[in-house]
């Protein structure tokens, strides 16, 4: 390669090593990324193998990642199971008021936290309110006598109510109107809104990429969580889909099952039941991130003001 | 200034904390207050309905509470074959309310025991009792302590019939020890047979018969097939990939344990055992188990048994019988069904039996046995009839096993088994299991098995079933090597007759040392054996039994020693 005359280096060289670089940088991020997409995929997959081949490959340990033998038995025996659909239901209706009302009340408490002292009077009062039950809670046992005495045991709200304010949801949330133009709440305020009409038709609209994160959030852990369920509900009818699952995957202690049980453990209640169950249970959450992805692409804020 | 604001944001808020903690507390109490109330006229108008015997009818009926767990089988084999009955109606409750007058109620409903318990310590802690409550020894102690639950000492005496009575001192005292706290019967224990997880040692006879071998007579010929099962090929696929002896990390209980093989060189971990002296010790920490370890270790390092044992529970070793990879286990006398079940179906050849534990010398081992009655139905403090759940013993225990049986409605007709589980309380006597293989034998014996009634005759339509070769009748397999003729109560039988049992011999409530440290030292316990096992130094036993000494083995020596005086 031939020297440059006028500055005696090697120009090409250096930008193609700032690329290399570059490369290497992106393979190295590429390879680990990939290793952790990895790691949350494959089990996923295993199970989905499992709920497809045989009981009897699935008892001998013989799947990995594809079906054995493949076969569509679990399948038809899950379809009849009414506890899964009930807990399904369960489950669905627990998201569909659920993640609604979170994210109201996230918007309704993370709005007037949002603003300065000198707007809202005693805003830090309501903020320390707000933070130190993130800090502190009273443990398992007040939990359950506080939501006992409010007769809410047994139905739906006990899984929706205590949960209604995620308080960390709103940190997320007001940091995000505080990031938002000043500009903008005061040019609504110019043409005569008022704080109801700035929050809904200014706030809320710019605000959906942070509004989806959060729905998702919100629809994840409601799908998730088992062990409310499990100490809430007082009927295994009233189960979310989380808490049965936990119910037929938990494997008893021996000591305390009969030899009916134990006939069922290599009968009915077998392995690809069980994942073809686990499997059903996670679709539904999986399908649900594509319709929001397409919130999280898209930055509103910029280009709303020209300075 | 600003020191006086960040103050303020301080202090305004606590003190508006104060004030909401206040109000709430305030309305709790008045709450609890007309509960009381409530409670104390609902017991003076029921006390007046209460009956002397055994199983007179309350008249007008009552109500009695209760909280239960379902499972698979309930749900599946039992409620699913049964139309018309569900958990909360069925033929046990309709039972209770028509001859006893007792309206059965449940509080609340979980699946599975790990969940009972959760859901049940929550509720404990709430305070809001059910009347009965089926709790551990550990919960009966607290509550008991705490004065939460009723003294059935004089209403066990008044109120228990004959029958119950007869049946539940069918082990001796064991039951009622486990359940007496300062000399009152707190709990009625819901007896469950020990012999019914006696250890037993699985061999895959068909691998024994394809190598020429013998059942084992001692330690020596257990540890030469097991070398066999190894280094001879028994699956005849021509690579070493077996196994002589299934373990999994849990190492102790039903199946893949350690009890059986350690009984064969003398120790009994996990149990109190006498010594010369006739105080009692800590199994677990005495040199005979060294030995064993050392034997474990050598079998090990000879790959007889797989190195990852440590880390697989037993679901996962059961994969391992599945594929026909290990020859030989030692387990309880049900260990047909599970995981030897998935061996046959796999392979249909797979041929296994259970045969008796041995000894080092060939003389009869000494067969561990711990009381097996580890639950108890408690009676909440003020309940309005105490005595309710003795005579719901009485009948349960009448309708199956008493004079008017009805065993084929109540206890296991072919459609349902495990209708008995429906019933709220379900006790039933320890030595049912060995008494059907008894019957059964004897009319196995004779050629007449029409005479069978009860669980016998369910037991004995599966044998019959299974030796019809249906195909229904193959799934039975597991059944028949429990009670065929050379099966796991045929050995237990022979354990009975030879007197090979060796009792725990602790029975008491848990002493407040156990209570505080046993999961501990259970778990020192445990970890130090599975790594001897694989590959520690056989020294660290040493140190094991100091550390289990020092962290509190001693106190509870003590304290178990003192129990047994008293």
């Amino acid at each position: 390669m031939s020297k440059d005359i006028a500055t005696g280096k090697y120009p090409k060289d250096s930008a193609s090593s700032i690329r290399r670089r570059i490369d290497g940088f992106a393979i190295i991020n590429g390879v680990l990324l990939t290793l952790v997409s990895l790691l949350c995929i494959l089990p996923l997959i295993h199970i989905a193998a499992v709920s497809f081949s045989s009981s009897s490959a699935a008892a001998a340990g013989l799947i990995k990642l594809w079906p054995v033998e493949f076969t569509l038995k679990s399948y038809e025996y899950v379809g009849g199971r009414e506890e899964f659909w009930r807990a399904m239901l369960v489950s669905v209706q627990r998201i569909a008021i659920g993640t609604p009302l979170n994210l109201l009340l996230i918007v309704l408490v993370a709005y007037p936290l949002s603003k300065e002292s000198g707007q809202f009077a005693f805003r830090s009062i309501y903020a320390w309110v707000f933070f130190i039950p993130l800090l502190f809670n009273g443990g398992m046992i007040p939990w359950y006598i506080t939501i006992k005495q409010f007769g809410l045991l047994d139905s739906i709200w006990a899984l929706v109510l205590p949960g209604a304010v995620p308080i960390f949801s709103v940190v997320l949330m007001l940091n995000f109107f505080r990031q938002t133009p000043k500009e903008l709440e005061e040019a609504a305020v110019m043409d005569g809104a008022g704080q109801w009409t700035v929050l809904w038709r200014v706030f809320i609209p710019i605000s959906m990429p942070a509004l989806a994160t959060l729905a998702l959030f919100s629809m994840v852990d409601n799908w998730n969580s088992w062990f409310d369920g499990l100490i809430l509900m007082n009927n295994p009818m009233n189960y979310p889909l989380q808490s049965y699952i936990q119910t037929i995957v938990v494997q008893g202690d021996f000591g305390a099952m009969t030899r009916e049980d134990l006939m069922n453990l290599s009968q009915i209640s077998d392995r690809t039941l069980k994942a073809s169950q686990i499997f059903l249970g996670t679709l539904p959450i999986i399908m649900a991130y594509p319709f929001l992805q397409k919130y999280f692409v898209k930055g509103i804020v910029v280009g709303s003001v020209k300075g | 200034m600003n020191r006086w604001k960040s103050k303020r944001n301080v202090l305004l808020p606590l003190i508006a904390i104060m004030i909401i903690v206040l109000i709430l507390s305030a309305c709790g109490k008045n709450e609890s207050d007309n509960k009381n109330e409530g409670e104390a006229t609902n017991k003076n108008n029921a006390s007046s309905s209460v009956e002397e015997g055994p199983l007179s009818k309350y008249d007008p009926p009552i109500e009695v509470s209760f909280v239960r767990s379902t499972d698979d089988t309930l749900e599946t084999n039992v409620l699913g074959n049964l139309s018309g009955e569900t958990l909360a109606d069925n033929r046990w409750t309709r039972l209770y309310e028509e001859s006893l007058g007792i309206k059965i109620k449940y509080d609340w409903v979980v699946k599975g025991t790990d969940q009972y318990t959760q859901k049940l310590n929550v509720t404990l802690a709430s305070g809001e009792l059910p009347d009965v409550i089926q709790v551990d020894a550990i919960q009966l102690k607290q509550l008991a302590d705490s004065d939460m639950i009723e003294d059935l000492t004089e209403l066990y005496d008044k109120y228990a019939s004959q029958l119950t009575k007869d049946t539940l001192a069918q082990e001796g005292t064991a039951p009622f020890d486990s359940t007496t706290i300062d000399g009152k019967l707190m709990g009625l224990p819901l007896t469950d047979g020990a012999i019914d997880r006696s250890q037993l040692l699985w061999i895959r006879t068909d691998w024994l018969e394809k190598l020429g071998l013998q059942p084992p007579k001692t330690m020596d010929d257990v540890l030469a097939i097991s070398k066999a099962f190894t280094e001879s090929d028994p699956d005849g696929n021509g690579k070493q990939d077996t196994f002589g002896l299934g373990l999994s990390r849990e190492l102790w209980g039903g199946a893949m344990a350690l009890e059986g093989f350690m009984a064969g060189y003398n120790a009994f971990p996990n149990m109190w055992v006498e010594d010369a002296s006739g105080t009692v010790v800590y199994g677990g920490v005495q040199p005979e188990v060294k030995k064993a370890l050392q034997v474990l270790q050598n079998m090990l390092k000879a790959q007889q048994i797989e190195k990852e044992f440590g880390i697989k529970d037993s679901g996962k070793v059961a994969e391992q019988f599945a594929v026909g990879k290990i020859g030989m286990e030692y387990g309880q006398q049900w260990n047909s069904l599970w995981p030897l079940q998935a061996s046959r179906d796999n392979d249909p050849n797979a041929e296994w039996q259970a045969f008796p534990i041995v000894s080092e010398t060939g003389d009869g081992a000494k067969v561990p046995l711990q009381s097996n009655t580890r639950l108890a139905y408690a009676v909440r403090k003020g309940a309005a009839n105490p005595e309710a759940v003795i005579k719901m013993y009485n009948l349960h225990l009448e309708k199956n096993w008493g004079e008017s049986e009805e065993n084929d409605k109540y206890y296991a007709p072919p459609e349902a088994e495990g209708v008995w589980k429906l019933s709220p309380v379900t006790p039933g006597p320890a030595f049912k299991n060995l008494a059907a293989f008894r019957e059964i034998n004897a009319a196995r014996q004779s050629g007449d098995t029409s005479a069978l009634k009860g669980e016998a005759k369910t037991i004995q339509a599966k044998l019959d079933e299974f030796a019809s070769g249906s195909k229904e009748g193959f799934a039975l397999w597991g059944w028949e090597r429990i009670y065929g003729p050379a099966s796991s109560y045929s050995v237990i039988d022979q354990y009975d007759k030879n007197g090979q049992f060796l009792m725990d011999g602790f029975t008491t409530v848990p002493t407040p040392t156990m209570i505080e440290r046993k999961s501990t030292l259970d778990k020192l316990q445990n970890e130090t054996f599975i790594n001897i096992i694989l590959g520690d130094s056989i020294d660290s036993f040493d140190k094991f039994v100091t550390d289990w000494k020092r962290l509190g083995g001693d106190d509870i020596t003590k304290e178990v020693n003192d129990a047994r005086i008293k």
